[in-house]
């Protein structure tokens, strides 16, 4: 017989059985999945895609920490460096958000005004003394005093 | 959040509120309610298909009583096509993308 055997399509109600449990996975519970608004399953759908990709960023995150954290003592496991001195770890968490990147970016900028102002100071501190002391030699040098202009 | 499909309606001064979770669709199958059947033999598959609507929410109504407000219903075609429409919709959201961004969000504005 050339005939073929073709399966009727599944009964809605086999298909609700059959993804039950994985809705029941995702936090619904069998109440909600059976009696709840029909509405429910694209929200627990799109709730749980939420929180997968919170965790995928999390394990991103810690994957990163994690690689600077070998940076970091990369220079210690340097079998021929002579005086391995390993690197600071990050100084604080990763911004996650907009907000805090920002936040981040005006505080670094901050500091190195700060250190560029107190440089220029130290600076200015260091020829203030470099004129005194040359003013101080020229006045105890009778040779290039006023006096001997005349 | 958009709610769930259904149908109300008050006769003999009692709310009735038709719908089909994915539990009374299931109650159908297992009474022998085939939904393809409908274009061979509607006379059967209609009956069933608005009996049903009933479990969800008003069980209790009798057959009887369920026959003779369909006797009474006003637009049944219309009425055929929204149960269709609802009996579809337990599966059909199973299968259905959620909404994505700010389409459909009220829009507000202050004015200072």
């Amino acid at each position: 017989m050339g005939g073929q055997l073709v399966d009727d399509p599944p009964k809605p109600g086999e298909i609700f059985e059959s993804v039950c449990p994985y809705y029941m996975s995702i936090g619904m519970t069998y109440e909600q999945f059976w009696d709840g608004d029909n509405d429910l399953p694209v929200y627990f759908r799109k709730a749980d895609k939420m929180r997968t990709d919170k965790e995928n960023l999390l394990m991103w995150i810690q994957g990163k920490y994690f690689y600077d954290a070998l940076l970091a003592v990369a220079p210690v496991l340097h079998a021929f460096n002579k005086r391995p001195k390993p690197g600071d770890y990050v100084e604080r968490p990763y911004p996650l958000t907009k907000a805090e990147a920002e936040a981040l970016e005006e505080e670094k900028a901050k500091a190195k005004q700060e250190q560029m102002l107190a440089m220029m100071e130290a600076r200015m501190v260091a020829i203030n003394k470099k004129r005194k002391e040359a003013r101080e030699n020229v006045n105890n040098d009778p040779g290039t005093g006023t006096e001997s202009r005349e | 959040m958009e709610m769930a499909k259904t149908i109300k309606f008050t006769y003999n001064g009692r709310d009735y509120c038709l719908e089909f979770t994915k539990r009374t669709v299931q109650e159908m199958d297992r009474m022998g309610f085939v939904a393809k059947d409908w274009e061979s033999h509607p006379g059967t598959v209609l009956p069933q298909l608005w009996s049903g609507a009933f479990l969800a929410n008003n069980r209790k109504t009798t057959e009887a009583t369920k026959e003779e407000i369909y006797n009474n219903i006003v637009d049944k075609e219309g009425l055929i096509e929204k149960l269709i429409e609802m009996y579809n919709e337990p599966l059909d959201k199973l299968l259905e993308e959620p909404p994505e961004g700010a389409e459909g969000n009220v829009k507000w504005e202050a004015n200072w």
